[in-house]
């Protein structure tokens, strides 16, 4: 097991030095000139430009800023936003906890609403509730998330009242102290019930947008792998013996289907956080989308580097954690 | 242990629910709407910077005009100006030196006095960071302190529109600077942080979510009672999230909103729209170094072949006709400039033949990504002219890379970055129509020279520069005045640019909200806070 983390962890730090080199060759091919924005955009005169490009190092060859960049990203400064002119990690730390809250918030309606509707379809296959089951699939996949946002919105904020319309927070709240971010758990751990119960209620509508792909995904992959599952002989064998249904279902055919439901669960986390960008819009929340967005527009390169580079880091560090899970609950997977 | 049923499972999950619901139910109401004295804006865009010296300009109109405040402000009036922390000024005979009389009694918001000293301090500071307002202010050779209350700029040359340049020159505290200069002349702190001597000031700053601002306590015109406590700026991008708040209250006043959404905002009760027209113009740049837009006539039968009657019913009647290449309202009072090209297509294919075009010339048209007005008149354009036989292809691109290609087509004339035909839109961020005639017509702003600025077009008439240089450096108003009337006749002579339409500003405010003003001078979305008030 540790020999097999081992050699993952080495895998990433290769897959990070291509990651890198690919953005920053990315980011310089985008048109635009990022010293006119540190400038001050349009009405920045030629000299402004001149000097900003110089201050920048955007003078140098490409080779030697690449270079630069890297020594300096190793170091974990990955520079300055042209844009919001603060430290990149400080943008960074600013910026993610957002959207791994929306995230996680989504995986999580993902799994608690999507395993069970696949669990349903596929214990009542070719059912009126199986085909009620694989609509709602269909629906959550094929509706666009920005349709769906503003749809939500005129629903359960304009009609009905019940939710609000975007933001993190109630705006006449300062946020919780900061601890992780996460405006939920921070609440929770300064014990502020109010600021806790305003950040939920924030949450609740873009998770369940932000959600509706993955859940189609996590219930079909459910769906698929009991199907399977339940036509082994040892399931035959249970129900011969006169087990309840449910303890067939529950006990035995979903713990052996587990481990691709969870990798699909945990792979959606990351897949999830790539895909926030337009949730993040409609719903006005300040994560790492709106960031990156706002970079590619700027043509802020640091900032843009800065995110591909630990988005990167992440996702596939997400990746190895969900190998070495799918390992450990089931050994016999080959490694 | 006997494993829980699924009736008892089904349960369980409906308690959970159920604490959730009881939870998330418990949160804090929705604030107040229309709290009396919270005011809550819809932003158009969020500020990259609260740093007055380091940020673009718009911004630095927009926003920071309400925390910051320079020497002096323009009027409607060309050459008048408003006392802002300067109340006097004199201008030597040579025109090199501008002595003022500072406002007495003024404070920053930390509580630093306003004088002289603070000027100088301000002024080093931009000649340092380089950003911002620096083109401005580079004008200043020297800031001499005559005694607390006044202060004498030397400028390198003698300039007309020196004084309305000046309103880009905000003071912040200089014991907030001293204080937090660090490596980086204190922009790490201003970027995030304010210390000015204007109404209000930022008390707290969410990326991406509020930019709330407080009262100043200690600005100089002190408050009323119906002035706003608070204002939040909020961050929100949509246009349909903006009309939804705004028309539940939740905010006053929304920025972004769709000229769709005009006819039923305009019959809400609750929601009043204000049109104000103002000096912004949008043009049709025409490539007058490329053929066949080389040849006047051809340039001539475009500018005829622009239909603004159909224009302005696809605008909803809100797109009242540009003047010419500057607006009249900065060339005196009285100006007029005849429309010298009503739409005439048969005149224009007269045009056309005499100077040879051929049919199926084609042209291409550089068009703005994500910019839906640009988009409409330059295909209204491609409407028409295909009425003459000529077709025009699109290339559609964000504004950094049409800025990138023209700047290259400019330098290079590379047969690959082609173009002949952009709609640009140019702003009033200076009161003097140098900021239209002399940055997009002269031949040193050409966009590849060192010197270069808006000239996309690639335009140069030695007689119109010969004008602009003079009336840049007479001190004498009503010579400069005629002088660049005289620039702005020659260059509508030569069409370089056909102008489109004069902007109109179209706020969206809540039916209680008094006081909003604009005026021709103002950039886009410009709002007076300290002017502000609710209908009780």
């Amino acid at each position: 097991m540790l020999l097999y983390v081992a050699r993952r962890l080495a895998a990433l730090v290769f897959v990070m030095l291509g990651m890198s080199l690919l953005m920053f060759v990315v980011a310089h091919a985008l048109p635009g000139d990022p010293a006119r924005v540190a400038a001050g955009g349009v009405e920045a005169t030629a000299e402004m430009v001149r000097i900003a490009r110089e201050q920048l190092g955007l003078d140098r060859p490409l080779a030697v800023q690449y270079v630069l960049y890297l020594g300096r990203t190793v170091q974990g400064d990955l520079g300055r936003s042209v844009v919001t002119r603060r430290r990149i990690v400080d943008d960074l730390i600013e910026f993610f906890p957002a959207t791994l809250e929306l995230t996680a918030a989504a995986v999580a309606f993902a799994g608690l609403l999507g395993v069970p509707l696949g669990i349903l379809s596929a214990v009542r296959r070719g059912r009126l509730s199986d085909h009620m089951s694989r609509l709602v699939f269909l629906f959550g996949i094929s509706m666009p998330v920005f349709w769906l946002g503003l749809v939500a919105i005129l629903v359960f904020y304009a009609v009905l009242g019940l939710l609000p319309a975007g933001g993190r927070i109630d705006y006449l709240l300062t946020p919780p102290p900061h601890v992780t971010g996460f405006y939920t758990a921070d609440s929770l751990l300064a014990g502020d019930a109010g600021r806790l119960a305003s950040a939920l209620r924030h949450l609740v509508l873009p998770a369940l947008v932000l959600s509706s792909v993955s859940l189609a995904f996590i219930a079909r992959m459910t769906r698929s792998c009991l199907l399977e599952v339940l036509g082994e002989d040892y399931v035959r064998t249970a129900r011969a013996k006169g087990l309840r249904e449910a303890l067939v279902v529950y006990k035995h055919a979903l713990r052996n289907a587990a481990v691709p439901i969870l990798i699909t669960v945990g792979l959606q986390l990351g897949t999830l956080m790539g895909g926030a960008v337009l949730t993040e819009t409609i719903f006005t929340w300040p994560g790492i989308g709106t960031y990156a967005v706002n970079a590619v527009e700027n043509q802020d390169y640091p900032a843009l580097m800065g995110f591909a580079v630990t988005f990167s880091f992440l996702y596939a560090l997400l990746n190895v954690v969900v190998d070495v899970l799918a390992y450990w609950l089931n050994p016999r997977i080959s490694v | 242990m006997k494993s829980p049923s699924v009736s008892e499972n089904r349960w369980r999950v409906l308690a959970v629910l159920a604490i959730v619901l009881l939870v998330t139910g418990l949160g804090v109401a929705p604030a107040a709407h229309g709290q009396e004295k919270v005011l809550n804006i819809g932003l158009y865009i969020e500020p990259p910077s609260l740093d007055p010296h380091n940020t673009e300009l718009g911004t630095l109109i927009r926003e920071l005009a309400n925390i910051y405040e320079p020497l002096i402000d323009v009027r409607e009036k060309i050459g008048v100006y408003e006392p802002v922390l300067a109340t006097s000024w004199t201008v030597s005979d040579d025109g090199l030196a501008y002595t003022f009389k500072l406002r007495k009694g003024v404070k920053f918001a930390d509580g630093t006095d306003f004088n002289a000293e603070a000027v100088r301090v301000n002024y080093d500071r931009v000649m340092n960071v380089k950003r911002g307002p620096y083109a401005a202010v580079k004008q200043i050779k020297a800031v001499e302190v005559v005694d607390d209350g006044t202060v004498r700029l030397r400028v390198h040359k003698p300039a007309a529109a020196f004084l309305s340049t000046l309103r880009l020159f905000m003071m912040v505290s200089p014991t907030a600077l001293r204080a937090n200069a660090g490596s980086d002349f204190g922009q790490s702190w201003f970027n995030e942080r304010t210390a000015g001597s204007g109404a209000y000031k930022v008390d707290r700053w969410q990326r991406g979510s509020v930019v709330s601002l407080v009262r100043n306590p200690h600005h100089w015109r002190g408050f009323r009672p119906d002035n706003f406590d608070r204002i939040n700026m909020r961050v929100i991008l949509e246009s349909d999230s903006q009309r939804l708040l705004l028309e539940q209250g939740q905010i006053d006043i929304a920025q972004i909103i769709s000229i769709d959404a005009l006819p039923a905002l305009k019959r809400n009760p609750q929601v009043q729209v204000v049109e104000t027209e103002y000096a912004g113009q949008m043009y049709l740049l025409l490539n007058t170094a490329l053929p066949p837009l080389n040849d006047l006539r051809v340039r001539k039968a475009l500018a005829h072949a622009w239909n603004h009657d159909k224009y302005r019913t696809l605008r909803k009647g809100i797109a009242p006709r540009a003047d010419g290449p500057a607006p009249n309202v900065m060339l005196g009072d009285g100006y007029t400039l005849t429309n010298a090209y009503p739409f005439d297509l048969d005149k224009a294919r007269k045009l056309l033949a005499e100077a040879g075009v051929k049919p199926a010339t084609t042209l291409t048209a550089l068009v703005q990504k994500g910019d839906e007005q640009k988009r409409m008149l330059t295909e209204v354009f491609r409407d028409e002219l295909g009425g003459l036989g000529i077709k025009v292809d699109f290339v559609e691109a964000t504004w950094p890379a049409i800025f990138k290609r023209a700047t290259d087509w400019s330098g290079t004339k590379d047969p690959g970055l082609n173009w002949h035909i952009l709609a640009f839109y140019k702003s009033p961020d200076l009161w003097t129509p140098w900021t239209f005639l002399y940055r997009m017509f002269h031949s040193e702003t050409q966009l590849h020279k060192p010197s270069g600025q808006w000239n996309f077009v690639g335009y140069g008439n030695p007689a119109v520069d010969r004008l602009m240089d003079e009336a840049n450096l007479t001190m004498d108003a009503a010579k400069a005045a005629a002088q660049w009337r005289k620039a702005n006749e020659l260059i509508y002579a030569d069409m370089p640019a056909i102008p489109i339409e004069r902007m109109v500003e179209i706020a969206v405010l809540r039916s209680d909200i008094r006081g909003y003003k604009y005026h021709a001078y103002d950039n886009g979305r410009k709002l007076y806070l300290y002017e502000l008030s609710r209908a009780k």
